[in-house]
């Protein structure tokens, strides 16, 4: 305690042990303990809610980041704040002491308190913006020293001046300057915490956006791999179509090409052909009526063989420009009733052949397709019917069908002589014959014009029989329709 | 009366024995009728029009029946229906084509030109008789002509 | 006579109907009655043949082998079905022979002039009558090839 000469007497400052704000390093501690408390709640307090969320959300989407910047700022803490601790605590102990000792308020408890309570939130201020100040950068924390210094030499020179010790007035300003000091400290502290919080939040946003600029970059080279791969494969796709869509222009090219010439020659058969044909045909009965009586028996039956050789020949000649003509012709895709087809069919070749048949057709259901065409499948099967039971005593003939899922299934029946089924493989087959011509005439085409129709239909055919008891032959089209 | 009066039948047809089958054919037939064979299409039109080799030809003697082959060397069978059956004075002969192509593409040329009538020769002699004995029966006994 | 109207070999177009039972009489003896229709006028004749009309929705499954044709018929003519035909290409093809009681030159020309592909006069004598109709169902109906739809 020292006195100024020139001023008169203060009271005695009673001395309160109590009161003395001797810095001991137990009260040291538990005010910077408190400090810290306040700090932590002060903290808190200003930090806005959402910046919260955004620190929260920073740390839940990178934790990383969060926790090197925490081992950072507590590494640096660490080491400043025990500097910062031990000077603050030095310059506010004697502060404290040199407060204490002026007594400045020993009588208003409540400046007393005033100034304690500033004195402490001074000190707490100053210890919270020297943490802060230090935390970020040297130049901030000097600045927070030199402040403080300032303060403290301002303080320093007040208590100097002992206007602070005897004057009311002098107290006020003090508590004046003090509190403006405060809040001035305050202010800065809200901007630092504000600061630091933006800074802290900056790097954290820094960081993520770098982190994310990096996913984006990398997922932007996946996507451009897979992006090449599947490029590379539907190129490849392409290639490969290209190639089968050229090849079958090709062969389309070549089928034409093909199709062209199969029917210039079967137009060329049909006429170039028949031609001698008839001639033949046309002369050998010329022959036979007009010299057969000149000939004899053996003359008349050298006749009869070219006769029938040469009929054969046309008859093979027509078969084959029918059979031919199949692939070639567009198909017609309409509803045909078989019933009345198959009947009309029926009694055509009744007529024809001056049958004796008895002739049984159930009703049939309709199917879609070339009428014209499957008319011709009837008049074969028909006709071969009537013709194998034609040696038969009491020939008939039944016509039915049977209903699939997906197809009908017509059936001919007749009971004559049928064939082997050891050779049914054959049956279908151009010019493939089971029996003899002399036995029962054709040419053995058909039964292949017949599966060539039915296949045209989308359909298959196919027989059963047994020798001497007559055959089956079915043909089963689908319901939906043909090609 | 010579050959070519009074001729009911003109057939025009290339091959010889072709038209020899035919001829032996219609005879057989219950109708008697007057048949003249021409070889190419040329001749044929000169007979009906009384011109080139068939000048001094009676116009109004004309034929009941035209039996045309398509395939003929020279004039083909359609180019020959086409001047006869654009021609007014000539649209109303019969003609009936008569050739060993069954192609649809023939018949439908051969109907638009305005062909009466399209017959396919048969191969088989017997169906050739056949087919003449009809002809004959419809277009030279029932069929009307102006 | 058939019902079925999808498969028609020869159209009788004949408003006389003695001349119509005849005529099917004739046919039937030839075994070729069951593919023959009858209609009663020239508009009833162009309707089959073009599905129209009455005959909407007719789906021929073959082409007229024949029309028999009338001359002399209410609402519309045989000539003018005879023009109708002739000068369409889709039915050019058709063979039409005009059966008729009128044997007058000047609508025999007229009929060859439009196309007609035969024309006979009716034989007033049945026997002649069923002989002519029986040698017709043959040529047109065996013998001719008509384009086929």
């Amino acid at each position: 305690m020292s006195k100024h000469a020139s001023e008169p007497h203060p009271p005695p400052m009673e001395f309160r042990p109590g009161k003395t704000a001797v810095a001991t390093p137990v009260a040291q501690a538990r005010t910077n303990a408190e400090l810290e408390q306040l700090l932590a709640e002060r903290t808190i307090e200003r930090d806005d809610v959402a910046r919260d969320e955004a620190l929260t959300e920073l740390a839940r989407t990178n934790a990383e980041l969060e926790q090197r910047l925490a081992e950072r700022t507590i590494e640096r803490d660490d080491v400043a704040r025990d500097e910062a601790r031990a000077e603050l605590a030095r310059t506010n102990a004697e502060l404290k002491q040199r407060l204490a000792e002026r007594t400045i308020e020993r009588d208003d408890v409540a400046r007393d308190h005033a100034l304690a309570e500033l004195a402490r939130t001074n000190a707490e201020l100053k210890q919270r913006l020297a943490e802060r100040t230090i935390e970020r950068d040297d130049v901030a924390r000097d600045d927070a020293l030199a402040e403080l210094a300032r303060t403290n030499a301002e303080l320093k020179q007040r208590l100097a001046e002992r206007t602070i010790e005897r004057d009311d007035v002098a107290r006020d300003d003090a508590l004046a300057e003090l509190a403006r000091t405060n809040a001035e400290l305050k202010q800065r502290l809200a901007e630092r915490t504000i600061e630091r919080d933006d800074v802290a939040r900056d790097d954290a946003l820094a960081e993520l956006a770098r982190t994310n600029a990096e996913l984006k970059e990398r997922l932007a080279e996946r996507t451009i791999e897979r992006d090449d791969v599947a490029r590379h494969d539907a190129q490849a796709e392409l290639a490969r179509t290209n190639k089968a869509e050229e090849q079958l222009r090709l062969h389309a090219g070549e089928l034409e090409a093909l199709n062209a010439e199969l029917e210039s020659f079967s137009y060329s058969v049909s006429h170039d052909l028949r031609a001698p044909v008839r001639a033949v045909l046309g002369y050998t009965r010329a022959i036979d009526e007009d010299y057969g009586h000149v000939l004899d028996e053996e003359g008349r039956r050298l006749l009869a063989v070219v006769e029938a050789e040469a009929s054969r020949m046309g008859d093979l000649i027509d078969d084959l420009l029918a059979f031919s003509r199949l692939g070639r012709q567009p198909m017609a895709n309409i509803f045909v009733n078989m019933t009345s087809l198959a009947r009309e069919v029926a009694a055509e070749q009744i007529v024809a052949s001056e049958g004796r048949s008895l002739v049984d057709i159930a009703d049939l259901p309709g199917v879609r397709g070339d009428r014209v065409l499957l008319r011709q499948v009837w008049v074969n099967l028909i006709s071969n019917a009537v013709k194998y039971s034609s040696k038969t005593a009491d020939p008939q003939l039944h016509v039915w069908a049977t209903r699939e899922a997906a197809r009908t299934v017509y059936h001919v029946r007749d009971n004559g002589v049928g064939f082997n089924m050891a050779y049914a493989s054959r049956l279908f087959g151009v010019f493939q014959r089971l029996h003899r011509t002399d036995e029962f005439p054709g040419t053995g085409v058909g039964l292949a014009i017949v599966m060539r129709i039915v296949q045209r239909h989308g359909g298959t055919v196919w027989a059963d029989a047994r020798l001497g008891e007559g055959a089956t032959f079915s043909f089963a089209l689908p319901t939906g329709g043909g090609e | 009366m010579s050959d070519i009066d009074n001729v009911e039948v003109l057939l025009v047809e290339d091959s010889r024995h072709d038209a020899e089958l035919m001829m032996r054919a219609l005879a057989k037939c219950d109708v008697r009728s007057k048949l003249h064979w021409v070889q190419d299409g040329v001749d044929a039109l000169d007979f009906i029009r009384c011109t080139g080799a068939y000048d001094g030809r009676n116009f109004d003697q004309r034929p009941k029946l035209v039996l045309l082959d398509l395939k003929m060397p020279r004039l083909n069978g359609l180019d020959v229906m086409r001047e006869l059956k654009s021609d007014e004075r000539t649209r109303t002969i019969p003609i009936v084509v008569m050739t060993s192509s069954n192609q649809s593409r023939d018949i439908m040329e051969s109907y638009q030109l305005g062909a009466n009538g399209y017959v396919t020769k048969p191969i088989q002699f017997g169906d050739l008789s056949d087919a003449i004995a009809r002809i004959a029966a419809y277009w030279l006994r029932v069929n009307q002509v102006p | 006579m058939t019902t079925d109207f999808e498969n028609i070999d020869l159209l009788l177009v004949e408003d006389n109907e003695h001349d119509a039972e005849m005529t099917m009489r004739a046919l039937t003896k030839s075994h070729l009655l069951n593919k023959v229709y009858w209609v009663r006028d020239g508009v009833e004749a162009l309707d089959f043949v073009r599905c129209t009309g009455s005959f909407e929705g007719r789906d021929p499954q073959r082409a007229l082998k024949l029309m028999l044709l009338d001359l002399k018929m209410p609402r519309l003519g045989g000539i003018e079905v005879l023009r109708e035909l002739k000068t369409d290409p889709k039915t050019i093809g058709i063979p039409v022979v005009v059966m008729t009681s009128s044997n007058q030159d000047r609508d025999v020309t007229e009929s060859y002039q439009l196309g007609v592909n035969g024309y006979v006069t009716k034989p007033v004598q049945v026997g002649s009558f069923m002989e002519a109709v029986a040698e017709i169902g043959m040529y047109w109906l065996l013998t001719n090839q008509a384009p086929a739809r």
